[in-house]
């Protein structure tokens, strides 16, 4: 191909190849930036969601032991329920189930000859953790007072029966009042007894359906 | 006399290089458009296979969520009743045997010592502080009187027997004398007292 001879004509020429070529180089920039730039979102989108699936992958593969430490805790909640927390009687009262207790164990003990006067009363429900904002502590305390008059080793074998029965109960509270003679040898006794109880009635039901719904207590294979 | 001869024309002349850059250009105007439409096929075709990829770990991931988001609500509901079983527990790991500390205060009063106990009151409250683990504090007081001479000292024997208790050592805090006073019911050197046993705090874990 020749260029004209023509100085006018030829300056044209060029100048159309100069506005060609440039044209040609800018979409050249741009649709090679264009290129560039989707595959580095697709490179960035592609590691995270590696990184997503792994980490997915990990704690997919920690569920079974999971699964099984769960089990464990909830059966555990179930044998502490079922034999340590004091159950409410007649729609919510803790009284009679605890005046129950009491007097088997004053019984076990002959501590209820007509001169040892035993006496229990009820003191009541209280928290034992703070209230944290709408959340209510699952456990609460209930508390009996009891009064008697004893000698001083029928109260420690009382106490020590009551807590021996009983790992989550305690004694608390307790007064010994020396009586004026002749009866020095019996004392004038209180203490209150406290058990754990549930604050809401359907914690046990609520486990026993966490328990059914990870099979019955059978780890899942 | 050096004659030279030319008789080949300017328009006819025709370079000696072997590269002519005419040809170069030519190459050039054919190879480059070539080699960057080459550029452009391969990152083109690079980028598709990135898109699969991808495509194909989007797949993997719509079947892991559902997975994740359920070892996610186990690991929770765990925390949940690990805590549970913590604060059930707990109570056990709170409270003192009372009948062994009634036991030993009984064991450490020296018959010999002529000290009699009037009374005996135990405050135990449980102590409840926003953001703390609850704890089952205890206050042990005993009031008593000392007769004879050696009073005092016997009621600091009876102090330092508290102290030294195997059954009490390693629960208390302190055991202090907080009152010893004459006793105006009494002889000259007869004495009222009261021994404060402070029990360290117990947690609720």
């Amino acid at each position: 191909m020749k260029l004209p001879d023509d100085k006018k004509q030829r300056t044209q020429v060029l100048a159309l190849i100069g506005i060609g070529a440039i044209l040609i180089l800018v979409g050249l920039y741009f649709g090679i930036g264009f290129v560039r730039d989707q595959k580095r979102t697709i490179a960035k989108k592609t590691e995270e969601l590696k990184e997503n699936i792994r980490k997915a992958n990990i704690e997919i593969d920690q569920m079974s032991k999971d699964r099984k430490v769960n089990t464990e805790a909830l059966l555990k909640i179930k044998d502490l329920s079922d034999k340590y927390l004091l159950k409410p009687r007649l729609g919510g009262n803790y009284y009679l189930s605890a005046k129950e207790i009491i007097e088997a164990v004053a019984q076990k003990l002959n501590l209820t000859t007509p001169g040892a006067t035993l006496g229990i009363s009820d003191v009541g429900l209280s928290d034992v953790s703070p209230a944290s904002g709408k959340t209510m502590p699952p456990v609460r305390a209930y508390t009996a007072h009891i009064s008697l008059t004893c000698g001083y080793n029928d109260l420690v074998r009382f106490i020590r029966t009551i807590e021996e029965d009983n790992p989550l109960v305690s004694a608390m509270n307790i007064t010994i009042a020396s009586r004026a003679a002749p009866n020095v040898e019996a004392h004038s006794v209180a203490f209150d007894a406290q058990w754990p109880v549930w604050s809401d009635e359907a914690w046990p039901a609520r486990v026993e359906a966490q328990i059914a719904a990870q099979g019955g207590g059978q780890e899942k294979r | 006399m050096n004659l030279r001869v030319d008789l080949i024309l300017p328009t006819e002349q025709r370079s000696a290089s072997v590269i002519n850059v005419k040809s170069l250009v030519r190459i050039a105007i054919i190879v480059v458009p070539l080699i960057v439409v080459l550029a452009i096929a391969l990152g083109v075709v690079n980028m598709m296979q990135s898109r699969g990829d991808l495509d194909r770990l989007k797949t993997q991931w719509k079947e892991t969520e559902p997975q994740k988001q359920a070892a996610a609500k186990l690991r929770t509901q765990l925390a949940d009743n690990l805590a549970l079983e913590k604060k059930v527990s707990g109570w056990a790991g709170s409270r003192t045997m009372w009948d062994q500390q009634l036991r030993g205060i009984q064991r450490e009063l020296p018959p010999e010592a002529r000290i009699q106990l009037t009374r005996l009151n135990l405050g135990s409250p449980i102590s409840v502080a926003a953001g703390k683990v609850p704890v089952r504090t205890g206050l042990l007081v005993l009031q008593g009187a000392a007769y004879g001479e050696n009073s005092e000292a016997n009621v600091q024997t009876f102090r330092q027997a508290l102290v030294k208790s195997p059954a009490l050592a390693a629960l208390v805090e302190k055991v202090e004398v907080t009152r010893f006073d004459a006793n105006p019911k009494a002889g000259k050197f007869d004495r009222v007292f009261q021994i404060d046993i402070t029990y360290k705090a117990r947690k609720f874990e």
